[in-house]
């Protein structure tokens, strides 16, 4: 039972890994590494179960809160990029230095 | 056997929304579905008996997160290439909302009537929790506060500092 959410874990790393890689749009691309850090604390919380980690519970809590934080610096980047180049495509912020000057 | 059962039925659910956040090309209704992977992954630290890990996942990320996502996404403005039409979709969202209501109150009900002592003990006391938080756990509390009020900091000049310029 337990290695069943091993492998769901992966399986949900690698479909994030796919909404990552499959789009241009900034927003989704973030939308993908929160699924990713997603998938990795269901697989540290298995680990945690079956008691194959010296890692405390209290860890994956720490692990939100960097989601969270990155989240929302993520957040205010995309606002921010949005605002001064009126899109959200990542194929035309190839000249990101021209963004922040 | 029922933890299996809920966890096949409800790794399934998952599966399906990540297919659906893959396949989508509309932001909100990708988000929405986020939502729903989220929240289904509280459940699933349910089933892993963490119900604290399961109660922080739908404050934090089910909760925090998608408002910062929602709120991101209404000062940019819906910035979609393609609208996908699906037909019915709000009798579907009003049926889901309203099956996972069910199904919740069910789970409650059911675990309030078969085993009341049970279902009582699992309940974490606040008081224990805070009394383990502030002696046990007290670095990793002070590193997740400067970590988010770092994040607060950092999110009000990038945003202030665009205000002012344009």
């Amino acid at each position: 039972m337990k290695f069943e959410f091993m492998i769901f874990s992966f399986i949900l790393f690698f479909m994030s890994m796919v909404v990552f890689f499959k789009t241009t749009n900034i927003i989704i691309m973030l939308m993908g590494i929160e699924l990713m850090v997603n998938a990795l604390n269901i697989a540290i919380a298995n680990l945690v179960w079956i008691k194959y980690s010296f890692f405390p519970p209290v860890w994956v809590m720490i692990i939100f809160a960097i989601t969270a934080a990155e989240a929302a610096i993520g957040l205010a980047l995309i606002i921010v990029i949005a605002k001064r180049m009126k899109t959200l495509d990542v194929k035309k912020l190839s000249n990101i230095k021209e963004i922040f000057k | 056997m029922i933890e299996m059962i809920s966890f096949y039925g409800v790794a399934f659910l998952i599966l399906l929304a990540m297919l659906y956040i893959i396949i989508s090309r509309d932001i909100f209704r990708s988000i929405l579905s986020m939502l729903v992977v989220f929240l289904l992954t509280g459940v699933m630290y349910f089933i892993m008996d963490m119900p604290f890990l399961g109660v922080f996942q739908i404050i934090i990320y089910t909760g925090a997160m998608m408002i910062l996502f929602v709120t991101a996404i209404n000062v940019i403005g819906r910035v979609n290439d393609k609208k996908d039409k699906f037909p019915y979709i709000n009798i579907i969202a009003v049926l889901s909302v309203c099956g996972f209501f069910a199904i919740f109150a069910l789970a409650l009900c059911s675990l309030v009537a078969y085993s009341p002592l049970e279902f009582t003990r699992q309940i974490v006391s606040f008081k224990d929790v805070a009394i383990t938080f502030f002696t046990t756990y007290s670095f990793q509390l002070i590193l997740s506060s400067l970590l988010l009020f770092v994040a607060v900091v950092v999110v009000y000049n990038f945003l202030r500092s665009d205000d002012n310029e344009i």
